[in-house]
C-alpha cells in the first residue's frame, strides 16, 4: 500500500499533473482500492471546514497585505535610506540589498514578493556602479528568502495549520534565527569583498544629515511590523486578526502615498486571490488525502516505516535535510511543505525534536529550496529582473548563501536556544 | 467550432476574473469587520460577536470563487521538471490529462458539496456561535464556486480536446500549458514593476 501510494504519487507529479489535482486524485484512488467505506463521500465535509478555518483566514490577508505593501512606493524609500547607512561597508550597495531584504521581510511573509520587490528597486544600480554582477544578484536572491523566516510569514502559518503549532511561538522563534541569517548573509559579502576589492563597486559616503534624514523612510516598514507581529504579543489580537489590522494599516500607508485607486485595488484583490485560491485548492487536496490515507491506515503504516529504519534522533535530522534539500531544488515549495510535512513532522516529534525549533528548521530549508537549482523561484526572479545574462551567474552568485543557511542549520542544531529562548520569555 | 468555444472561454474569463475580484472584496470587507471588532474591544471593551465567523466564510467563498479564475490563468502549480524535456504532442497530451484529473477532484468535490448544502438546508443546521448562522446561506455561494469551477474546466477540456485532435499544440499550450518557473517569476516582475514604477528606469537603459 506505501510503495503503490509513493508510487503513484511521483508518476502524477512528474507527469506535471496539478499538485493539487495529484493529491486529490490520490485520495480517489486510495479510496478506491484500499477503503472499507466510500469515503470520497466526506470529500465536500473536508473541502468546506478546512477553508473556514480562522487560522487560515490570515493566510490570504498576508498575501493582500504583500500585494498592497508592493503597490505603495514604501521599498523604494526604504531601500534609498538603507543605502545611506550601509554603503560604506566593503560590498556596498550589497549590505543594502540583504538589510532592505531582512527589513522589508518584517512587513511581508513572502520570500518572493521580498525579492521581487526589493530587486526591482536595487538592481538598476549593480551595473552603475560597478559591481560584481554575479554576487550582487545572489544577495537579491537569497536576501529575498528571509521573507520567510522573519515573521510575519506566509510558510509559518501553513506548519503551523498543519502540525498544529502555535503561530505566535513561531514567529517569535524566526525572529533571532532571520537575524543571525542576515548577519550571515553580510559577512559572506563582507568577505567576499575584502577577498576581492574589485567586486565591491564604488562606495558612496553619505552625510550624518542624510542618514538620518532617511530614517524617516524606515518608520512605515517597523509600523507595519509593529501591527502584524507588535499586536499579537501585546495580547490585542490573534494572528488573524492582527493580519487583518495589518491589511487596514497597509491601505492607510498606499493612501499617505497617494498610491490608492480602484485600479491599484482591482490589482490587489486579482493577485491576492489567484495566489489564495491556488495554495487554498492545494490545502484542500492535501486535507481530504491526509482523511483518506489516516482512515486507511496508511498515514501510521508510513509513520512506522519512517520509524522503522531504525534511525537515531540527529541521523533523521540529517536525512531529513538531505531529503528536503534535494526535494528543494525539483519542487514548489508551499507544494513540498503540504505534502511532506504531515508525515514528516509526527515522526520528528515523537524522536523529541520541539515542534517550534523544527518549524524553524523547516523553514531555512524551504528558503534554501528557493535558491537552488534548477527550479528556485527566486533564482527565476532575479534573473528575470536583470534581462540578459546567463542565469547562471544568479546560480553561482546565490551560492555561497546556501552554505550560509546550511551554518545557520549547525547552529540551531548546536544552540537551539536560537530558535527556543525568545518565545520562552514570552509564553 | 473552435471560434466559438474560443468566444466561450473569452467570456467564462471576463466572469472569473470578476469572480476573483468578488471573493477579494468579500475577503477585505471580512478584514474589516475583523478589525473594528478588534479596535472597538480594546478601546470600548465591546465585542460585535462573530467577526471571525464571518471572515471565515468570506475565506471558503472568495478561494472557492477564484478557481475558475485560476484555470484560466494556468496558475496551478506543476512540477515541469520532467514536462519540458517532452515533446510539444506528449505535452499537449499531459496538459489535457492534467486539465481531467483537476476535473476529477473538483467534481468529487462539488457533488458531495452539494450534499453537505443540501444537508444543511434540511436539517435547518445554524452554526455553533452567537450569531447562528443558518449554514446553507455561506455554504450556498461557497457551492457555486466549486460548481464555476467544474463548468471552466469542462470548457476548456472541450477547447483542449479539439486542439489536440486538430493537433494544434499551440493551442493546446495557450489554454492549458503548464507555466515555466520563467513565466511564474516573470509575472511576479510585472506587479513589481507596475507598482514601483522601475519600468521607466530598465526600459531605457
Amino acid at each position: 500500500m506505501i510503495g503503490f501510494a509513493l508510487l503513484m504519487l511521483l508518476v502524477l507529479i512528474a507527469l506535471a499533473i496539478p499538485v493539487a489535482a495529484s493529491l486529490g486524485v490520490l485520495g480517489l484512488l486510495l479510496d478506491r482500492f484500499y477503503g472499507f467505506l466510500p469515503l470520497s463521500k466526506a470529500a465536500g465535509e473536508v473541502a468546506w471546514s478546512s477553508s473556514n478555518e480562522f487560522l487560515l483566514v490570515s493566510l490570504p490577508l498576508f498575501i493582500m497585505l504583500g500585494e498592497i505593501l508592493l503597490r505603495s512606493g514604501l521599498a523604494e524609500k526604504m531601500y534609498g535610506a538603507l543605502v545611506k547607512w550601509l554603503s560604506w561597508l566593503p560590498g556596498g550597495l550589497m549590505h543594502s540589498n540583504i538589510a532592505a531584504c531582512a527589513l522589508f521581510a518584517a512587513t511581508s511573509g513572502s520570500s518572493v514578493a521580498t525579492a521581487a520587490t526589493v530587486g526591482t528597486v536595487a538592481l538598476p544600480q549593480a551595473r552603475r556602479f560597478g559591481y560584481n554582477e554575479s554576487l550582487f544578484l545572489g544577495t537579491l536572491a537569497a536576501g529575498g528568502t528571509l521573507g520567510i523566516l522573519i515573521p510575519p510569514s506566509i510558510n509559518m502559518i501553513i506548519y503551523a495549520v498543519l502540525t498544529n503549532t502555535s503561530v505566535p511561538k513561531l514567529y517569535l522563534a524566526g525572529i533571532i534565527p532571520g537575524v543571525v541569517l542576515t548577519l550571515l548573509f553580510m559577512m559572506v559579502v563582507l568577505t567576499a569583498c575584502i577577498a576581492r576589492p574589485g567586486w565591491g563597486g564604488t562606495r558612496t559616503q553619505s552625510t550624518l544629515t542624510e542618514m538620518l534624514a532617511g530614517l524617516i523612510h524606515l518608520l512605515p516598514p517597523l509600523g507595519i511590523f509593529m501591527v502584524v507581529v507588535g499586536s499579537i504579543y501585546a495580547g490585542i489580537a490573534t494572528p488573524t486578526e492582527a493580519a487583518s489590522l495589518g491589511v487596514m494599516a497597509g491601505l492607510l500607508l498606499a493612501a499617505w502615498a497617494r498610491r490608492l485607486s480602484w485600479a491599484m485595488l482591482g490589482q490587489v484583490l486579482e493577485g491576492t486571490m489567484r495566489t489564495t485560491a491556488m495554495v487554498m485548492l492545494i490545502i484542500v487536496a492535501a486535507y481530504f488525502l491526509n482523511f483518506v490515507m489516516s482512515a486507511i491506515g496508511l498515514t501510521t503504516r508510513l509513520t512506522d516505516f519512517i520509524e522503522g529504519l531504525g534511525f537515531g534522533k540527529w541521523e533523521m535530522l540529517f536525512a531529513v535535510i538531505v531529503f528536503y534539500l534535494v526535494l528543494g531544488c525539483f519542487m514548489e515549495t508551499l507544494s513540498m511543505m503540504i505534502t511532506t510535512i504531515p508525515i514528516i513532522a509526527p515522526v520528528m516529534f515523537k524522536l523529541g525534536f520541539d515542534p517550534v525549533w523544527f518549524g524553524i528548521v523547516v523553514i531555512i530549508l524551504i528558503e534554501a529550496a528557493l535558491i537552488t537549482p534548477p527550479v528556485g523561484l527566486n533564482l527565476f526572479v532575479v534573473q528575470n529582473l536583470r534581462r540578459g545574462g546567463p542565469m547562471n551567474d544568479v546560480i553561482v552568485g546565490a551560492a555561497p548563501f546556501v552554505v550560509s543557511m546550511l551554518v545557520m542549520l549547525l547552529l540551531l542544531a548546536l544552540l537551539p536556544g536560537l530558535a527556543l529562548w525568545l518565545p520562552a520569555r514570552f509564553f | 467550432m473552435d471560434a466559438i468555444l474560443d468566444r466561450a472561454i473569452g467570456r467564462a474569463s471576463v466572469v472569473a476574473r470578476w469572480a476573483a475580484r468578488c471573493g477579494g472584496a468579500l475577503l477585505l470587507a471580512g478584514a474589516i469587520i475583523v478589525s473594528i471588532d478588534v479596535i472597538a474591544r480594546k478601546l470600548f471593551a465591546v465585542s460585535l460577536g462573530g467577526a471571525d465567523e464571518l471572515s471565515g466564510y468570506a475565506f471558503a467563498i472568495g478561494a472557492a470563487w477564484s478557481f475558475a479564475f485560476v484555470v484560466l490563468v494556468r496558475g496551478n502549480v506543476r512540477v515541469d521538471a520532467l514536462y519540458v524535456h517532452l515533446p510539444a504532442a506528449l505535452a499537449a497530451i499531459l496538459d489535457l490529462v492534467a486539465l481531467l484529473a483537476l476535473l476529477a477532484f473538483a467534481s468529487v468535490v462539488a457533488w458531495y458539496g452539494w450534499d453537505v448544502m443540501a444537508g444543511s438546508f434540511s436539517r435547518g443546521a445554524r452554526s455553533n456561535s452567537s450569531l447562528a448562522v443558518p449554514l446553507w446561506m455561506p455554504q450556498v455561494l461557497w457551492w457555486l464556486g466549486y460548481a464555476m469551477f467544474a463548468l471552466t474546466l469542462l470548457l476548456v477540456i472541450a477547447r483542449v480536446g479539439l486542439a489536440l485532435l486538430l493537433r494544434d499544440f499551440a493551442a493546446v499550450s495557450r489554454w492549458a500549458g503548464a507555466r515555466s518557473t520563467e513565466e511564474d517569476a516573470q509575472s511576479e516582475i510585472e506587479s513589481a514593476r507596475a507598482a514601483t514604477g522601475v519600468a521607466e528606469v530598465q526600459g531605457a537603459r
